[in-house]
């Protein structure tokens, strides 16, 4: 790695250490239960510390609402990013929609994006290179290197290098996706224990009110709760809190 | 990962073949068997009033849950609470919890154990309870084995549980629906009728109720799951329980 390919913007990303190859990084930070931000930001320092002119990087997303920078070397990608989710165009998003590679290979001379090519001047970015995320991962995205000095694009090795590392970054979304849907079930095992508590102790209140079976309070809860046009749970929660009210604090 | 591996064939295998055992028991016996344990029991938590015994090994492992829950503390309230491990043997438990202590020696063969939170990330749902009939508690590398074959467990239940749990068809054996409705679950749910009954005949708060039937329990050398379904069934009056109750 050229000591002088440094990116000139953000804070400077400690390369990879000597011989270590960056996706046994990544692979181990998401092995010790890293954050996606943290693997993703992690991810923008190592494609900028192993890719030659990559300069500042970013990671788009644009599934859900809309286009969002998910990590990011810094400013200078960043204002870049944003310029094109406001203009709804730019090469990262048409890499995100198509899963594609797209190069502006020369802002002073680009016709594709002119809006871009043109603010990508005024940060002094010189030319640009998107990698969509692959389609099969279906998360649509791109993660986009931005060259300050020169107006050829990374080479070929560095491209092969980038899609390695858009493919790694749509994995650890991926995998994300999967656990935010686990939180949801954690949840669901909490309030499944919880209501079944609430709804059993509601029961034995009707059951000590009218002195019949568990059977049979039950039935006057669904009762209570149909002339009331309200959850059973609701009526049931309503029983317990009014009942912990009146038999007030604990003394001590 | 071959101690995964084990694991996943183990009750991959049982379930197979089992008629209709229930998920949650087949993951206890088989993480006992790869442990090396000689009963585990698996919980699911949301407070210390609040547990569902999931499943267990064997009677041993669903008694050591019952005393636990009717004394109200013990290691599996505390790898709950705090999120991590906790070994335990005889000693500690006399020391730690002296209530717990002469119900578990003196009503289950076990002598040493290890209480391992489930988690999905940082967030706490149950526990793996480990029970060794021998003096010593694991240590070491069994506690880290311990802890990778819970989160395999923990991954198994919430999996399990799919997108659109608890409506819908008909419940197989592995299925939440079935497994959140088992017989141990629904003599459990009796606590909180109980507790019910209690709010309003002896005037206490939940939370004092819940102590008033724990106390009642212990003393008269009863599972607090037994109490309350007596309570329920009416063989046991709660003005029996007006002088406990009396602040």
């Amino acid at each position: 790695m050229d000591e002088t390919e440094q990116p000139q913007d953000g804070p400077t990303p400690s390369p990879p250490a000597p011989g270590d190859d960056p996706f046994d990084e990544l692979g181990r930070l998401l092995l010790r239960g890293g954050t996606l931000e943290e693997v993703l930001a992690r991810l923008t320092q190592l494609v900028a510390g192993s890719v030659r002119g990559a300069d500042g990087v970013s990671l788009t997303v644009t599934g859900g609402g809309g286009a969002r920078t998910a990590a990011s070397t810094g400013g200078l990608a960043v204002a870049l990013d944003e310029q094109q989710y406001a203009s709804g165009r730019g090469p990262c998003l048409d890499a995100a929609r198509g899963a594609t590679v797209v190069r502006v290979a020369d802002t002073a001379r680009d016709a594709d994006y002119p809006d871009f090519a043109a603010a990508a001047r005024e940060h002094g970015v010189r030319s640009s290179l998107s990698v969509g995320l692959p389609a099969r991962s279906r998360v649509p995205g791109a993660l986009n290197l931005y060259r300050v000095d020169a107006p050829v694009q990374v080479d070929a090795e560095g491209e092969q290098l980038a899609s390695l590392f858009a493919t790694f970054a749509a994995v650890a979304l991926v995998n994300a996706a999967g656990s935010g849907a686990q939180a949801a079930r954690t949840r669901y095992l909490h309030v499944a224990v919880r209501n079944r508590a609430l709804i059993d102790q509601a029961t034995g209140i009707v059951m000590a009110q009218e002195g019949c079976d568990a059977d049979r309070a039950y039935d006057r809860l669904v009762e209570r709760s149909r002339s009331a046009d309200r959850p059973v749970l609701e009526v049931a929660a309503d029983l317990v809190a009014a009942v912990d009210r009146t038999t007030g604090e604990r003394p001590d | 990962m071959e101690l995964v591996e084990r694991f996943t064939r183990s009750w991959m295998a049982e379930a197979a073949d089992d008629g209709g055992e229930l998920l949650p028991s087949v993951l206890a016996r088989a993480a006992a068997a790869v442990l090396n344990a000689d009963g585990a029991g698996l919980s699911l938590m949301s407070g210390p009033g609040l547990r569902l015994p999931l499943g267990a090994s064997d009677d041993d492992a669903a008694t050591a849950e019952r005393l636990q829950f009717t004394i109200g503390e013990g290691p599996c309230f505390e790898a709950f609470a705090a999120g991590r491990p906790v070994t335990v043997t005889a000693g500690k438990l006399q020391e730690r919890w002296p209530s717990l202590a002469p119900e578990h020696l003196g009503r289950t063969p076990y002598r040493a154990g290890l209480s391992v939170p489930l988690r999905q990330g940082a967030e706490r749902f149950g526990v793996l309870d480990l029970y060794l009939r021998g003096a010593t508690a694991p240590e070491g590398h069994d506690v880290i084995a311990a802890q990778l074959i819970a989160e395999v467990v923990a991954g198994v239940l919430l999996e399990t549980i799919g997108p659109d749990a608890g409506e819908g068809d008909a419940p197989s054996p592995g299925s939440p629906s079935a497994w959140l409705d088992s017989p141990a679950i629904r003599r459990r749910r009796d606590v909180w009728v109980a507790v019910g009954m209690a709010n309003l005949k002896l005037h206490l708060s939940s939370d004092d109720a819940l102590a008033t039937l724990r106390g009642h329990a212990y003393a008269s050398g009863q599972t607090l799951d037994e109490l309350a379904r007596e309570v329920v069934q009416d063989r046991f009056d709660l003005q029996e329980l007006r002088a406990d109750a009396e602040p």
